[in-house]
């Protein structure tokens, strides 16, 4: 069941990272369209760098899970290599234990936010206003997804 | 609390979690949420959540991944070896060339993917063996990998000139131009260097011939790369695009170059983009979880704190701006150079404004300064990008070839603060 679930986890967060990519295109797409629409055709759309700023919001947060399921971020490993591999591990499985707990309360905080954006119905101040809480739910998503990969890395057995 | 019980928890708690092996963000992340609860209590949660939501849709921010993109697009396809080839032809027979093909090499990948550790790992891997193949002394081979290397954040378009523009609030394309005069005075001192390095020339025996190519062939295989830069630089001196439009452009000018030398297919992209997420997000998450402490600095006091310290320590501008560049100088040889940043610039800031420094020139120079962290033994990144890359050469040979390269950065950097429009003149013919 667990092991189940874990498939399932990584295989959604595989899907998200496929979605970031599709959102990095887009941005590319959109980019190069307002330039062309305004110096080719003199009519700049009011949307298209809006859309880009929603499709950055979706590539950072969208390729988070994935990103964490890979261990590919930045750390400082200099004290973590000098260790002997017993202290490394363990120090290792601390410091998977500290990304959940960040990113279970970062993903806990930005939740709390989309609901309370969701009552209100408040949205983008932008030109061409979308509710806000679509964002605000994307970046909560991400975090929790991180969250649950920190925490599947730090229960992880010692190979 | 105080200001100053709150920022030397604040340093403390994060340093000590980097200093762990934590990632990078979570330590940010650690860091904001407890100066929130510190601060201004549950209140604050709206804080911390507007924060992240801005920064994760800033415009400036989306030029770090659409940059990261094309620089993927023209090393996946193998368009760089074309480039490559083509260098090599022009430089012509010359007595050690192939340090001035590294120079040269190392500008064009600058300009085209912006990263230190990148181009120390290409060029590690490429022409590393080649000279050492052909008689080059090491040491001083490897020196110029990584003084090439180190040109790549200098010389636009600059990954982390575009971070430190975005948070000290700097103009982005001011900032890219900056970095152009300063990455060839650069270039230029270090092929002083080798060149009048006792022992760093080849034997004149051994044969280190151009490739058989014509030259006309080699001007022409650069044109489509000359498209690339005109396609980013180009229309941001025109004014037709901003810094991140032109870097979209960009992508779109890889993805053309690639099709002109038939490389480009569905495969290649979609292992581009992949990567180019990977890359960009990894470094975007950093600055979204870190970007709250300026505001909380702002809160605690520390920033007005800071500014009043200085002022009343009476240090002259001269010392501020030295100490302010011993500083990271120091910390970059252990901590990651985008960390150390998004610590130091929102407390710098205000002391940039309060001695009345030029913010272009200001920030050029402690990007610069930034580098050269990066390249100091004995923990500098892109020292083990080139270890990575090279591993036949030991720890000790790749610091050995350090050290020169952190002396003649220093020598540069301090030709800039001796004359400033070394790094103001291009942007305030942009502006």
């Amino acid at each position: 069941m667990i092991s189940a679930l874990g498939t399932a986890h990584d295989a959604s967060s595989r899907w998200l990272f496929v979605l970031a990519g599709i959102a990095l295109c887009a941005a590319v797409c959109l980019y190069v369209f307002e330039v062309f629409m305004r110096y080719a055709l003199g009519a700049p759309t009011t949307w298209s760098g809006e859309a880009v700023q929603y499709c950055l919001a979706i590539v950072i947060f969208f390729a988070l899970p994935d990103i964490t399921r890979r261990s590919a971020h930045v750390a400082i490993d200099i004290v973590p290599s000098a260790l002997p591999e017993g202290p490394a591990w363990m120090l290792g499985r601390l410091n998977a234990t500290l990304g959940a707990g960040a990113c279970a309360v970062a993903g806990w905080i930005v939740a709390g936010e989309a609901l309370r954006q969701f009552d209100r119905g408040l949205m983008t101040n932008a030109a061409n206003p979308i509710p806000r809480w679509w964002i605000t739910a994307v970046i909560a998503v991400g975090f929790s997804s991180a969250a649950l990969h920190f925490l599947r890395l730090g229960l992880m057995r010692r190979p | 609390m105080s200001w100053a019980v709150f920022l030397t928890l604040a340093i403390g708690l994060l340093l000590a979690v980097l200093f762990t092996g934590a990632r990078i963000f979570v330590g940010f992340l650690l860091l904001n949420i407890v100066g929130v609860m510190l601060l201004i209590g549950p209140r604050g949660f709206g804080l911390f959540s507007n924060s992240i939501f801005e920064t994760a849709t800033s415009p400036t921010l989306v030029t770090v991944a659409l940059f990261v993109l094309m620089g993927e697009i023209l090393f996946r396809s193998g368009t760089v070896d074309v480039l490559f080839s083509s260098v090599d032809r022009l430089v012509g027979r010359l007595r050690g060339r192939l340090y001035v093909v590294t120079i040269s090499l190392s500008t064009v990948f600058g300009a085209l993917s912006g990263s230190a550790v990148a181009v120390a790992a290409m060029l590690g891997r490429s022409v590393l063996p080649l000279m050492e193949k052909r008689g080059y002394e090491t040491r001083a081979s490897a020196a110029t990998i990584l003084a090439g290397a180190s040109l790549a954040p200098i010389i636009p378009p600059s990954l982390l000139a575009i971070i430190v523009g975005s948070l000290a609030d700097v103009s982005i394309a001011g900032l890219l131009v900056a970095g152009i005069i300063p990455g060839l005075i650069f270039a230029s001192l270090t092929l002083a260097y080798v060149y009048f390095r006792r022992g760093a020339m080849p034997p004149p025996e051994v044969r280190d011939d151009a490739p058989r190519m014509p030259i006309w062939r080699a001007i022409f295989q650069m044109f489509p790369f000359l498209f690339v830069i005109f396609s980013v630089m180009g229309l941001i001196l025109l004014g037709v695009a901003a810094p991140s439009e032109s870097a979209a452009t960009g992508v779109v000018g890889a993805l053309i170059v690639a099709a002109i030398f038939g490389r480009l297919s569905f495969a290649m992209v979609r292992e581009a983009v992949a990567s180019a997420v990977t890359i960009a997000v990894v470094i975007l998450i950093i600055v979204v979880s870190a970007k709250l402490f300026s505001q909380l600095l702002s809160f605690s006091g520390a920033t007005r704190g800071l500014v009043g310290l200085i002022g009343e320590s009476g240090l002259g501008p001269e010392l501020t701006f030295l100490l302010m560049m011993a500083i990271p100088l120091i910390l970059c040889m252990f901590i990651d150079q985008i960390a150390f940043m998004l610590l130091a610039i929102p407390i710098y800031q205000p002391i940039v404004l309060a001695m009345g420094y030029d913010p272009i020139w200001f920030w050029t120079l402690f990007l610069i300064n930034l580098t050269v962290g990066s390249l100091t033994p004995p923990f500098g990144y892109t020292l083990f990008a080139l270890k990575g890359a090279a591993q036949k050469m030991s720890t000790a040979q790749v610091f050995a070839a350090a050290w020169p390269v952190v002396g003649i950065f220093i020598t540069g950097m301090a030709l800039l603060f001796a004359f400033p429009w070394l790094v103001t003149a291009l942007p305030a013919a942009l502006r």
